[in-house]
């Protein structure tokens, strides 16, 4: 009996600890999906995408660069349309379009880059570079996020193409 | 029989182990494992930050409030919460905590460096782990003979090289037209 439980308590043991905390908190801290809206290229607009998308799970299927681009600086419209070009550190680059929510994405299976990343948008005859590299995290959202919370020196507004 | 519970398992060689170890822990650090300012260019590293804030300070990678080596700066973690990473460019004040941050990480490797008379920067893992001569997960950032390289290869060695700092931090993005 008391192996039994020895062993009962180890396998509990290793369970928990394939739980990647941070990763799980990640994950809770986008709540639930916006009604009407399923899982899919539309959902969750602005969100990091890697969070669920990194081949831990849980979104389905895993992204090596995805994000959401938005018309202006102070807007929530999405910009539909516009061409996303990505380029690596060894000079591959691809061009994504931004879909109905703003969203655009490529999934690993497409593209593995080598970090850095560099990112060119292009829209209606405008367009925007952005100004640093990416280091590591193709999920765009990871950085640039809502609205800036009080004091909080590393806030990046949402990806935008006019500074209006 | 007496029982000599777990205690009396403990033999003279284990004490003299624990007794070595309560030592170690308790030591103070090393008072003279310290790097003054003239040891290195505390003032020609004003040129070094721009470079390490375009080439390893992005908000994804040392730019962030969780690393060891953590560059303030344009672009990254901002050192007044009045500012963001967009603004305004770097400050004497983020150059300052840079030059703790790249001295201080490992002092001792450093202190080595130093006092070999700062001939080989190899000798310091963020110098290799920016060529990725050593597992980086941010992969390489610097190449052999680059202008980031000069740069950090100047400052560390002997006296900075400010042209080659401007030019690697100048860089821009590839997809400009």
């Amino acid at each position: 009996m008391r192996r039994l439980l020895v062993a009962g308590g180890a396998i509990a043991l290793a369970g928990l600890s394939c739980v990647d905390p941070t990763h799980a908190s990640g994950v809770d801290e986008l709540g639930p999906e916006t009604p009407g809206i399923p899982p899919g290229p539309l959902h969750r607009p602005g969100q990091p995408c890697l969070a669920c998308h990194d081949g831990r799970g849980p979104g389905e299927p895993e992204l090596s660069v995805a994000g959401t681009i938005y018309a202006a600086r102070t807007e929530s419209a999405p910009l539909v349309g516009a061409r996303v070009t990505i380029q690596d550190a060894t000079g591959t680059s691809h061009v994504l379009i931004t879909n109905e929510a703003g969203n655009f994405y490529i999934e690993k299976s497409s593209w593995a880059p080598t970090y850095p990343l560099f990112v060119r948008l292009d829209f209606d005859g405008k367009k925007k570079l952005m100004q640093t590299r990416i280091g590591q995290n193709g999920g765009c959202g990871f950085c640039h996020s809502g609205p800036r919370p009080k004091g909080d020196p590393v806030h990046m507004p949402p990806v935008f193409l006019e500074d209006r | 029989m007496r029982n000599r519970g777990s205690l009396g398992r403990v033999t003279p060689p284990v004490v003299g182990v624990l007794v070595a170890g309560i030592v170690f822990a308790c030591s103070s650090p090393d008072p003279d494992a310290t790097i003054a300012p003239g040891e290195l260019d505390r003032a020609g590293f004003e040129s070094v930050t721009p470079m390490l804030n375009r080439r390893c300070g992005s908000l994804d990678c040392h730019g962030s409030r969780f690393r060891n080596l953590r560059i303030y700066g344009y672009g990254g973690i901002r050192l007044a919460a009045s500012d963001n990473p967009e603004a305004p460019q770097t400050t004497p004040a983020e150059a300052a905590l840079d030059y703790e941050a790249v001295v201080g990480l490992e002092p001792e490797a450093m202190r080595s460096f130093i006092a070999a008379g700062r001939r080989d920067p190899s000798k310091l893992t963020f110098y290799r782990k920016a060529r990725m001569e050593e597992a980086h997960k941010g992969g390489s950032r610097i190449a052999p003979g680059d202008a980031a390289d000069r740069c950090l290869v100047s400052w560390l060695t002997s006296t900075v090289d400010s042209s080659a700092c401007r030019l690697a931090a100048a860089e821009g993005n590839p997809l400009d037209d």
